[in-house]
């Protein structure tokens, strides 16, 4: 008799905050909707109008609605792009003493003017990096709230240390590191166009030892989190599960009562755990598209006018183009990694389940 | 326009022909005038050219402004490059090679903006 009353304290030590708190799944959604960004995913308040918000077609009609938005300013683009090549080509008929000359002159014009339409790009992704930082820190305790409220008292403070860690590494690496090593490539493309040189080599390995610190740090997280979080999680449903038969066994009006209760909780904070969930994914996928698709437009642009000089022989010209494009190549996957690493906490956050169920 | 430049050249060419043949010394700089007449009777061209450039829907606001000294640049590219041509067939090698370096600095203090531009962005970005 005595272990069955040390089970059913445990039980009730476990249960009874949870059963107290039987309204939380509504109040972590009520949480979740208030830190919504404007203009993200509005007036989705339920889980039929998310999986309609994060359909296919709202995406495309998204890229669609961006594209259209920006289609002057892309167009503008592409036509300097190809005025700039034309022009190259025009100076690469040139011959004699002041050829070399003229050629580097006209590189050294294309080169600002490309750079002075693309360097508010790198602006615009730290800016969407920093809101993406600060709506997954607003996003940390309502996850890790949810996880506890379900049983998952270990998971929780697991991932919960793993979120931290990783929107500090992010974050510090999108503050301190991504502006500043994007802008020293935008820099030394143009800088090197006064020797008549080409950055496109050394931007491939910043853009390689970035993605791959980046790449690795994901990797190692992942791994740990993935473990910690299935070890935890499976422990803290173990323990509620074994409290909860050996009380519905020992104690049968109330356990069977209590039994039901958790359950009924159980399948609303399931509930609550992938509407936040998927609609965190598909905020910080809204924030993240703008940005990506005008810098994957933009590198089409430059990309087109890259192999349109090729077809024109105009090396130098090549050579000016592929420094911009590698400046921007390292934008675009600096940007999208730390992207993909909080999109992938979040997904660890839904598959780690309901303690209680 | 083009046949009236074809028609020049052609003659100003036989011209020069026949003074070479007739033992006339002049001939260089005769050559070397028509090398300038034909040049001056494409410059209204060259003219129409660079106001297309300017003009024209692939250079949209601060754009066509680069366009313009890109245009300036390969302008002067030829002309220095015809002037030091002229000179060299005349026999002055070292006019020649003066007006080179003139090209040279004509063409930098054109570039000279860009170049303090792309320098200041540098140490922009960098800083």
């Amino acid at each position: 008799m005595k272990w069955a009353v040390t089970v059913f304290v445990i039980f009730a030590v476990f249960c009874f905050p949870i059963v107290a708190s039987a309204d939380a799944p509504e109040d972590f959604i009520s949480d979740f909707s208030s830190l919504i960004p404007e203009g993200t995913l509005d007036g989705v308040g339920d889980g039929e109008a998310l999986a309609e918000a994060v359909g296919f077609e709202r995406i495309l009609s998204e890229i669609y609605g961006i594209l259209a938005e920006n289609g002057g300013r892309l167009a503008a683009f592409f036509s300097l792009l190809i005025g700039l090549a034309l022009l190259c080509a025009l100076a690469g008929t040139l011959d004699g003493g002041l050829a070399h000359t003229v050629r580097s002159a006209v590189l050294a014009v294309s080169a600002v003017a490309i750079f002075e339409s693309i360097s508010d790009l790198v602006g615009v992704a730290v800016e969407a990096l920093s809101e993406t930082s600060s709506f997954f820190g607003g996003l940390i305790p309502i996850m890790t709230a949810v996880t506890a409220s379900g049983g998952g008292v270990s998971a929780a403070s697991v991932s919960a240390a793993g979120m931290s860690l990783t929107l500090g590494i992010v974050g510090g690496l999108t503050d301190g590191i991504l502006g500043s090593l994007v802008s020293a490539m935008f820099a030394l493309g143009l800088i090197s166009e006064l020797g008549g040189g080409s950055c496109a080599g050394l931007f491939k390995s910043a853009k390689g030892i970035y993605t791959f610190a980046v790449g690795l740090l994901t990797f190692l997280l992942g791994a740990t989190l993935s473990l910690q979080t299935v070890i935890a999680t499976a422990t803290d449903g173990m323990m509620i599960r074994g409290a909860k038969y050996t009380v519905s066994g020992l104690v049968p009006i109330v356990g069977g009562t209590v039994s039901g209760a958790l359950s009924t909780l159980a399948s609303g904070l399931a509930y609550a755990k992938s509407f936040i969930g998927v609609g965190g994914v598909a905020i910080i996928v809204t924030i993240a598209l703008a940005p990506t698709v005008l810098m994957l437009a933009y590198r089409v642009a430059l990309s087109l006018a890259v192999d349109f000089l090729g077809y024109l022989d105009t090396g130098g010209g090549v050579k000016c183009f592929s420094s911009m494009l590698g400046a921007l190549d390292c934008l675009i996957a600096t940007y999208a990694l730390s992207t993909v690493v909080y999109i992938f906490e979040i997904i660890l956050f839904i598959k780690s389940g309901v303690g209680i169920l | 326009m083009i046949l009236k430049i074809v028609g020049l050249s052609l003659l100003l060419a036989i011209m020069a022909f026949l003074l070479r043949s007739f033992g006339f010394k002049g001939a260089g700089v005769f050559a070397a005038i028509a090398v300038i007449a034909v040049f001056s009777a494409v410059s209204g061209e060259l003219a129409t050219l660079s106001s297309l450039v300017g003009a024209s829907t692939l250079f949209s606001g601060e754009a066509s402004r680069y366009a313009g000294t890109i245009i300036k640049l390969v302008g002067s590219g030829y002309l220095f490059g015809i002037c030091s041509d002229v000179c060299r067939e005349l026999g002055e090698v070292g006019i020649a090679n003066g007006v080179t370096v003139a090209g040279r600095v004509e063409l930098f203090a054109l570039t000279a903006p860009y170049l303090g531009k792309i320098l200041e962005l540098g140490e922009e970005l960098l800083g």
